[in-house]
């Protein structure tokens, strides 16, 4: 991780602008990074088994910026990028998870109010997912707000730092946002 | 709805909510002057707003189990870990080196985390010494059971190396009568793990491996249990979790009644007709979790002579393939299976655990006349 470390920092520095050349190249970096301290995490913290998103992000930050070469920018974009990650990697667990429990050859853990349940909320996942894309058409903004609090676990100041925008616009996006999604994740249980 | 009427949407809400809630109904109707459609609209929104919505106030990272990961090198206990060879629903298999003793090459189970350490011990003990009592040549070894101390849940087994049942037997083009031959060492084992009290519960091709030589081992014996009961308890609900494949799970599994050596027979069953007819009795791919338990639990499997010919799987190759693979053409195998070979699978896949073979002894009884038969030309 460590290699990482300067090229993170080194490439977060050419960012600014949105650059979308760098961007492409952070992405992976970030997600890899991220996605390893998850497992780590997941394995130092078996008994328990509590991971937070807020925590991770932070971690990662840590680990994988140098502090003494980061400005407050690109600490910013970092908490971006990260939630971005979040996403990623979460839906594709969700989708990963959804497929293992299709069809008769895969071992499966079954028949049960909790396990139903588990594959229902990865179901629920994946909607909101879909539904948070939706959302981005109408207003972008508003569906980055909820990206990096329910993704990556932001607090309402990181927020309005990432986005560049003032901890009130940041509440009432969140509060619009969170309405209309709430809307759509129950049209869609209708129909489905 | 395109970003302009969202925009117009948003300004009229964040008006709103300078109202206090009991007026804003009132207030958005001036607002949206006549226009029906987007106060009903906003509305909707307004409820949403009022209402608690545990999803969106949670955390996304609390809807999906990350699976957790254990390197190279990673030693638990006095085993270290190689490689991961397998994955299953509530644990991992690696491929690990015993440090002391024998240092012997084991395959290591690790069951997934969060589990309740105390009282998964107390069972894996109880359980252990019965696990320990099955001493068979066609059964792997269970090693050790424990908890490591950084709380991680494991069972070691003599490490296998070798093909699936199913595998083998289509690579090497076996006949029905070779095919039968090694499915009776199965049952014989299975038969000795009944003696001594032990039901497998997740018998299938993948947990029966033949090994270069031809020796047949059967894989995780009562393991299927142990994961059971050390899952129960961290569970809220009572009713606890079931692993199985629902390919080989019988009726009772799906619907969580009482596991018997039946329920062994019943997956045994679907091996054998797995074994001579090439198709499985019930197409569950792709199947919702409701449909396959209906299908499990309801619907009747074809005879093994006529899903030979199965519409929803065919094409004239695949029939031809499976009877190649046995050695012979599609005509003779559904000879060979008509009468005798149809009657010992209904049998055994029979839904009610009571009208199956009550011993796998007699199944292999009926097999053995079987294959008698097949060798006079006649099927009995």
């Amino acid at each position: 991780m460590s290699d990482n470390l300067h090229q993170i920092t080194q490439l977060l520095g050419e960012l600014t602008g949105g650059n979308r050349a760098v961007l492409d190249q952070l992405m992976p970096l970030v997600y890899d990074g991220l996605h390893d301290i998850a497992k780590r995490q997941l394995y130092k913290e078996r008994s328990g088994h509590t991971l937070s998103s807020t925590a991770l992000v932070h971690e990662a930050y840590l680990k994988m910026v140098d502090q003494n070469r980061i400005t407050w920018q690109n600490r910013a974009h970092f908490f971006a990028l990260a939630s971005q990650a979040m996403r990623r990697i979460l839906i594709n667990y969700a989708n990963h998870r959804k497929a293992q429990k299709r069809g008769g050859n895969q071992p499966i853990v079954t028949f049960h109010d909790d396990n139903v349940a588990k594959e229902t909320r990865a179901d629920e996942l994946l909607a909101m997912d879909e539904a948070l894309q939706r959302l981005a058409r109408l207003n972008e903004r508003q569906s980055k707000v909820v990206e990096y609090r329910f993704f990556g676990g932001l607090t309402q100041e990181e927020i309005a730092e990432v986005l560049g925008v003032s901890v009130q616009t940041v509440r009432l996006d969140w509060r619009l946002a969170r309405a209309w999604l709430g809307k759509e994740m129950k049209s869609d249980e209708s129909e489905g | 709805m395109d970003q302009a009427r969202w925009k117009r949407i948003e300004e009229i809400f964040e008006s709103l909510l300078d109202y206090p809630p009991q007026s804003r109904p009132k207030a958005l109707k001036g607002m949206c002057g006549g226009d029906e459609e987007l106060e009903k609209e906003i509305l909707l929104l307004l409820k949403e707003d009022a209402r608690e919505n545990s999803m969106i106030d949670g955390m996304a990272i609390d809807y999906v189990d990350l699976p957790g990961v254990v390197g190279q090198g990673h030693v638990i206990d006095s085993f270290r870990v190689e490689r991961k060879i397998g994955e299953g629903g509530m644990s991992n298999v690696y491929m690990a080196q015993e440090l002391t003793g024998k240092k012997r090459k084991i395959a290591l189970k690790l069951l997934r985390p969060g589990l309740n350490t105390q009282s998964i011990l107390r069972r894996f003990q109880r359980e252990h010494e019965i696990l320990a009592r099955l001493r068979h040549p066609n059964i792997a070894r269970l090693i050790k059971v424990g908890v490591s101390e950084d709380d991680q849940p494991y069972i070691a087994m003599e490490y296998i190396e070798g093909e699936p049942l199913d595998t083998y037997c289509d690579k090497r083009s076996l006949t029905i009568e070779e095919r039968i031959e090694l499915f009776q060492v199965v049952c014989r084992a299975v038969q000795h793990a009944h003696i001594n009290k032990v039901v497998h519960r997740d018998l299938k091709p993948a947990n029966i491996l033949v090994e270069a030589d031809g020796t047949v081992k059967l894989l995780d014996f009562g393991i299927s249990k142990l994961i059971d009961t050390a899952d129960e308890h961290t569970k809220i609900t009572k009713t606890g979790v079931h692993v199985m494949t629902p390919q080989y799970a019988a009726p009772e599994q799906v619907r969580s009644l009482e596991i018997t050596v039946a329920t062994d027979i019943y997956a045994l069953g679907v091996i054998l007709y797995e074994l001579v007819a090439g198709n499985p009795p019930l197409a569950l791919d792709g199947l919702g979790i409701f449909d396959v338990q209906r299908k499990i639990c309801t619907e009747e499997p074809q005879l093994p002579s006529e899903a030979l010919t199965r519409p929803d799987y065919l094409g004239e190759s695949h029939e031809a393939r499976i009877a190649s693979q046995r050695g012979t053409n599609i005509a003779a195998l559904r000879k060979m299976l008509q009468g005798a070979m149809d009657t010992i699978c209904q049998r055994a896949l029979a839904k009610s655990p009571e009208d199956r073979y009550k011993m796998v002894e007699y199944l292999m009884y009926d097999l053995k006349r079987y294959v008698i038969g097949l060798g006079m030309g006649t099927s009995w």
